[in-house]
C-alpha cells in the first residue's frame, strides 16, 4: 500500500525533539505525520506505574524554563506552542546537594540554592574567598547566554570584519568558546574547592570538565541558577502528552506502534519511508529524532549515505549510557529524613577521575538522585516516597552482560546505588522498598532503540561540542530532504536542547520546502 | 562588557575561536570511511530479552487431567525465532490466537524454570474452562507441531531480592500454580535464591494439578515445601478447609516473610480479608495478575442503568476509519475489537501493563476503580486501557 504525497513532512520518532519538530511544522500549516515505534509519546520523557506509584522515567529538572511566561528558551517555545498553561508545574526548591570528596581528601557536603546572589553567598560560606571569582563567573554567564541567544538566529561568520564586530559585542564569548570548563575556571582563578562544587552539574551533560565546553556548561548552569527549575507535576509524560495534543490541535497526525524500517531515496534525495509492516509512505522531507548511527547503518542503503556522513559518524564517540533505580518507599520523606530534591553523590569531586570510575559496572556507584516528593509533595500516597537514582556509564560496559546474567546484574546495580546513597547520607531506605524497578542501558536500548543504551547522544567532546557543531552545522546537512533533531542533533541532549533542536529542524525544513518552491517557480 | 576575560592571550583566544570549524572538519577528515556500524551488544541483549514477537512450536503435549494440558514449546526457527527469551520465574507470555474470525490474546504464566529456556524449552499449563473461549480452543486444537505466536516474557509478579523477604509464603489455587511451579523449579536448579512455602488450595485432591511434580521438588529441595488445603475432602497429611489467617501463620516463618498470592478471583476474594488480618506491610504482599474481568456488572461501582445495553464503537486505526463495532456494556472494549478481528495490541488483559493503550476520542467508558492503572496524564488526555474499559455510550476509539 502506498500513500501518495499526503504529507509535507514525516517525523521519525516522538521523543521531545520529534514532537517539537512536528508541532512547529504543523503550527506553520504543514501536513505532518509523526511516526513512533513505541506506544507512548516522549521517548525518555514519560512515566510508568507500579503498584500505587507513578514513576518519572528520566527528568530531574527542566532547564531554561521559568514558571513566569516568556522567561527561558524552553518556556518561550512552549508559550509559542500554546502548551505552557496546559501543564501543571512544580518548582524545584534548591539547586542541588553535593556529597563527594575534595582533592585534599576532605568530605564535601554542600546544599546549593537557586538565585545567583544566593549561590555566590552560599559558596562564600563554604569556600571563603570565592566570592569575587564566582561573581565574575556568573556575569560571564549572563554575557554568554546573551551571545548564544544572538547567534541562535545569526550565523557565525569567520571573516576579519565579522570577528571584529562580534568581539565588540560578545568578546568574552569569543575568548572563552574554544575552551573547556576547567580551562576557563583556571583563568578566572576560581578556588579549587569552589570549582568542585560549581562543576557538580557536569552529570547532566555526561562529559568531564577537562573536556566539557565552557560555553555549553555556563549557559546551562547560569540558566538553572538564574531561573530556577521546574518539573511537570504529573511527570514528564504530561509534557509529552501536551506536545502530542498540540500536534493534533494543529491538524498533525501521530501514529504509535509504527516502526519505520527504511528511509527511501531517489537521486540522492529523500522520497519516503517504509514501515516494518511493509507500508510505504511518500514524502520528500524527513526529520529524524533517532540517532544518525541508526539511520546510516540500518535505515538507509549504503549507497545512499554520503561519504561525509559516514566519516562524521565514524569520528564521533557515544555519550553516557544511563541506568536508573526507581524506588517506591513505604515511609514519608520526613520519616526517612530526606530534605533535598536533588543529590549528586560521587566518589571524587574531580569530574575526570569520576568519569574514569564510570567506565566499568563494578566501580560505579555514583549517582544523581532525586526525591520527587520534595518538589512535588502529592506525587505519591501519604506516608510514601518516590526516589530515582540515576547513574551514567562512560563506556560500553553493559555489552559484556549476558541475557542469563542480566537480572542479577540489575539487582546488584540497584543494591550498589542504594548502599552508596545510605552511606553518603546516613539515611536508611533499603528496609522500606515497596516497589522497585531498575532500568539499565539495555532497558533504554529496548524502549528508545538508542545505540548501546546511550541517553546523551554523541559525546560533546572538545572538537564536537555545541559551538563547533553550530559553526559547521551546514556541513552536517549532507543528505537532501533529511534532517536530524533531538539528543543526537546539533544541540546535544537534554529536554530543552531536544525541543529547541526540533524547532530548528522544523524551520530549516520549512526553508528547504520554500527554496524548492521558488526554484520550481523560476524553472 | 564590564570586565574582559582572557584565557590564554587575547590573540590566542581569538585565533583558537576562528579555528573551531577547521578543528572539527579536521577530526572528521581523519575518520575511517568504513560503513557506519549499527550493531551493538547492548541492543542485541535488549532484542534477545524483549523480542517484539516469539514464534514457537509445540514440542510436546502432556495430558494432566481431562481438562488440563501442559504444552512444551520450542523456538520455531523456520519463522525466525532462533532462541527463547530468558525470563524471571513468575513472568508470562501472551499468546495470539486466531479463532474463527476473531484474533485474541491470552497471557499464560511460564511454569518451567528459566534455565530450561536456555535449552530451548518453555512450558505452560492450560485448563479448559467451561465458558473459556481461548482455553477450549487451545485444548481442542493444539497438537505437537502446532505453530504458536507469542510475546516476549513480561510481568512484575516475580521475586525481587531488594524488596521481598527471602522467605516467601505463597498461596494459590490451580489457576495460579504456574508461577509457583516455575519458582520451585528455579529454586531446585539454583537459578532462584529464595525459600518458598507454597500453600496450595483446592476443592479436591484431583483439582490440585501438578502436585506430583511439586512433591518431587519438595522432596529434593531443602528450601521448598508445599502444603495442600482441600475444602471438600479429607486427605492424609493435608489441611482441610480454606486458606485462612491462622493457616498462613501456622506455616509462615516467625521472621519476616513476603506473601505471594496468585490464582482465581474466587481465591482473591476469599483471601483478601484474611490477609488484612495478618497486618503485613503492603510491601510484603504481592498479587499475580487479576486477569480479565468477565462480569463487570457484579462490581459494586458498575453503573446499573448500563446493564444489558449495547453501543457502537467507531474504530480508527493507523489514521483511517477501520470499522464500527457493536459492543456490550458488560464486555471489555478489547474483547469487542478482537471479536471483529481487529488487530490491536494487548498483553496482560488486567489493566496493568498499558500495552493496549488507546485514545477515546468520543464517548464514555466504565473503568473499575480498583484496577485503573493508567498514568495520571493519560487519564486527563482521554487515554484508556481497552482491556479493562467497558462501553457506556457510543464512541470513537483510536487504536494503534
Amino acid at each position: 500500500m502506498t500513500h501518495k504525497n499526503n504529507y509535507d513532512i514525516i517525523v521519525i520518532g516522538a521523543g521531545c525533539g520529534g514532537l517539537s519538530a512536528a508541532v512547529c511544522a504543523a503550527k506553520e500549516g504543514k501536513k505532518v505525520l509523526l511516526l513512533e515505534r513505541h506506544n507512548t509519546p516522549g521517548g525518555f520523557s514519560t512515566s510508568f506505574v507500579r503498584g500505587r506509584f507513578e514513576f518519572e522515567t528520566s527528568l530531574h529538572e527542566l532547564c531554561r524554563f521559568s514558571t513566569e511566561a516568556g522567561l527561558g528558551e524552553l518556556r518561550q517555545i512552549f508559550d509559542f506552542m500554546g502548551i505552557s498553561d496546559k501543564i501543571k508545574w512544580s518548582p524545584v526548591p534548591d539547586a542541588f546537594r553535593l556529597l563527594s570528596k575534595s582533592y585534599d581528601g576532605s568530605p564535601i557536603d554542600v546544599t546549593m540554592p537557586f538565585g545567583q546572589d544566593n549561590f555566590i553567598n552560599t559558596m562564600e560560606e563554604y569556600v571563603p574567598g570565592s566570592k569575587e571569582s564566582m561573581t565574575r563567573l556568573f556575569m560571564l554567564g549572563d554575557e554568554i547566554e546573551a551571545a548564544i541567544e544572538y547567534f541562535a538566529s545569526n550565523e557565525i561568520k569567520i571573516s576579519l570584519k565579522e570577528i571584529h564586530n562580534i568581539m565588540k559585542k560578545y568578546g568574552n564569548f569569543v575568548k572563552t568558546a574554544p575552551y573547556s570548563v576547567n580551562e576557563v575556571l583556571d583563568a578566572l582563578k576560581v578556588p579549587q574547592k569552589a570549582r568542585e562544587i560549581f562543576n557538580a552539574y557536569w552529570w547532566y551533560l555526561g562529559i568531564d570538565c577537562d573536556r566539557l565546553s565552557f560555553t555549553h556548561y555556563i549557559c546551562m548552569v547560569n540558566s538553572y541558577i538564574r531561573l530556577g527549575s521546574v518539573i511537570p507535576t504529573y511527570r514528564s509524560h504530561e509534557m509529552s502528552m501536551a506536545l502530542a495534543g498540540a500536534l493534533e490541535d494543529y491538524n498533525g497526525e501521530i501514529r504509535y506502534n509504527s516502526h519505520v524500517s527504511r528511509i527511501l531515496f531517489k537521486d540522492g534525495e529523500a522520497c519516503g519511508v517504509v514501515m516494518k509492516n511493509g507500508e510505504k509512505i511518500d514524502c520528500n522531507h524527513i526529520i529524524c529524532n533517532c540517532s544518525p548511527t541508526t539511520v546510516y547503518s540500518k535505515m538507509m542503503k549504503k549507497s545512499d549515505v554520503p561519504l561525509s556522513a559516514v566519516k562524521r559518524t565514524n569520528a564521533r564517540t557515544f555519550g553516557a549510557r544511563g541506568a536508573c533505580v526507581y524506588l517506591g518507599l513505604n515511609r514519608s520523606p520526613e520519616e526517612l529524613g530526606i530534605k533535598d530534591y536533588s543529590f549528586f553523590i560521587t566518589d571524587t569531586a574531580d569530574s575526570a577521575s569520576q568519569f574514569a570510575l564510570m567506565k566499568t559496572i563494578d566501580t560505579n556507584s555514583s549517582q544523581a538522585t532525586v526525591c520527587l516528593n520534595i518538589a512535588n509533595p502529592d506525587c505519591s500516597p501519604e506516608g510514601t516516597t518516590i526516589m530515582c537514582m540515576t547513574t551514567l556509564y562512560t563506556d560500553n560496559c553493559w555489552a559484556d552482560v549476558t541475557p542469563e546474567g542480566y537480572f542479577d546484574e540489575k539487582d546488584m546495580l540497584a543494591a550498589r546505588l542504594i548502599a552508596k546513597f545510605e552511606e553518603a547520607t546516613g539515611i536508611t531506605i533499603h528496609k522500606y522498598i515497596e516497589e522497585i524497578e531498575v532500568a539499565t542501558p539495555v532497558t533504554f536500548a529496548r524502549y528508545t532503540n538508542t545505540p548501546q543504551g546511550c541517553i546523551y547522544g554523541y559525546l560533546g567532546d572538545d572538537w564536537d561540542s555545541v559551538v563547533p557543531r553550530f559553526m559547521t552545522e551546514a556541513l552536517d546537512c549532507d543528505t537532501k530532504g533529511l534532517r536530524f533533531c533531538g539528543g543526537w542533533g546539533t544541540q546535544l541532549s537534554g529536554i530543552n536542547s531536544a525541543v529547541a533542536s526540533g524547532r530548528n529542524a522544523a524551520y530549516a525544513t520549512l526553508g528547504d520546502i520554500e527554496n524548492e518552491r521558488s526554484a520550481q517557480n523560476e524553472a | 562588557m564590564k570586565h574582559k576575560v582572557v584565557v590564554r592571550s587575547t590573540l590566542k583566544d581569538i585565533r583558537n575561536f576562528t579555528n573551531i570549524p577547521e578543528l572539527r572538519k579536521g577530526v572528521i577528515e581523519e575518520a575511517p570511511e568504513t560503513p557506519v556500524n549499527g550493531n551493538f551488544a547492548v541492543n542485541s541483549t535488549a532484542n534477545f530479552l524483549h523480542p517484539s514477537v516469539q514464534y514457537l512450536k509445540i514440542k510436546q503435549v502432556a495430558e494432566i487431567n481431562r481438562n488440563t494440558r501442559a504444552y512444551i514449546f520450542e523456538p520455531n526457527t523456520a519463522r525466525g525465532t532462533a532462541k527463547l527469551a530468558y525470563f524471571r520465574p513468575g513472568q508470562c507470555i501472551s499468546i495470539t490466537l486466531q479463532v474463527g474470525n476473531a484474533i485474541v490474546t491470552r497471557p499464560y504464566t511460564l511454569c518451567s524454570s528459566p534455565l530450561r529456556s536456555v535449552d530451548d524449552e518453555y512450558m505452560i499449563i492450560v485448563s479448559k474452562k467451561p465458558d473459556g473461549f481461548a482455553s477450549q480452543f487451545i485444548v481442542n486444537n493444539w497438537r505437537k507441531g502446532t505453530e504458536i505466536t507469542a510475546s516476549a516474557p513480561f510481568g512484575n509478579f516475580h521475586y525481587q531480592p531488594l524488596r521481598d523477604s527471602k522467605s516467601i509464603v505463597a498461596v494459590c489455587d490451580y489457576q495460579g500454580i504456574s508461577a509457583f511451579l516455575s519458582m520451585a523449579e528455579s529454586i531446585a536448579d539454583k537459578t532462584l535464591n529464595a525459600d518458598l512455602t507454597l500453600i496450595y488450595s483446592a476443592r479436591k485432591q484431583n483439582e490440585a494439578i501438578m502436585s506430583q511434580r511439586l512433591d518431587e521438588l519438595a522432596e529434593t529441595t531443602a528450601n521448598f515445601r508445599v502444603i495442600y488445603v482441600f475444602s471438600d475432602e479429607h486427605v492424609f497429611k493435608c489441611e482441610r478447609g480454606f486458606v485462612t489467617k491462622s493457616l498462613i501463620e501456622k506455616y509462615a516463618p516467625i521472621s519476616k516473610y513476603s506473601l505471594f498470592v496468585c490464582g482465581s478471583n474466587t481465591l482473591y476474594n476469599r483471601i483478601i480479608p484474611q490477609i488484612a488480618e495478618l497486618k503485613l506491610e503492603n510491601k510484603f504482599i504481592r498479587f499475580g495478575l487479576n486477569g480479565q474481568i468477565d462480569n463487570p456488572e457484579n462490581l459494586s461501582d458498575f453503573p446499573p442503568e448500563a446493564i444489558g445495553k449495547t453501543f457502537l464503537c467507531k474504530v480508527i486505526k493507523n489514521g483511517k476509519f477501520s470499522k464500527t463495532v457493536p459492543c456490550s456494556s458488560t464486555e471489555s472494549l478489547l474483547v469487542a475489537l478482537e471479536r471483529e478481528g481487529i488487530e490491536t495490541p494487548s498483553l496482560c488483559r488486567s489493566g496493568e501493563c498499558g500495552f493496549c493503550r488507546a485514545k477515546l476520542l468520543k464517548g464514555n467508558v466504565f473503568i473499575p476503580s480498583g484496577i485503573d492503572m493508567r498514568r495520571l496524564a493519560d487519564s486527563s488526555h482521554g487515554i484508556i486501557h481497552p482491556c479493562c474499559s467497558f462501553p457506556m455510550s457510543d464512541m470513537t476509539l483510536v487504536i494503534n
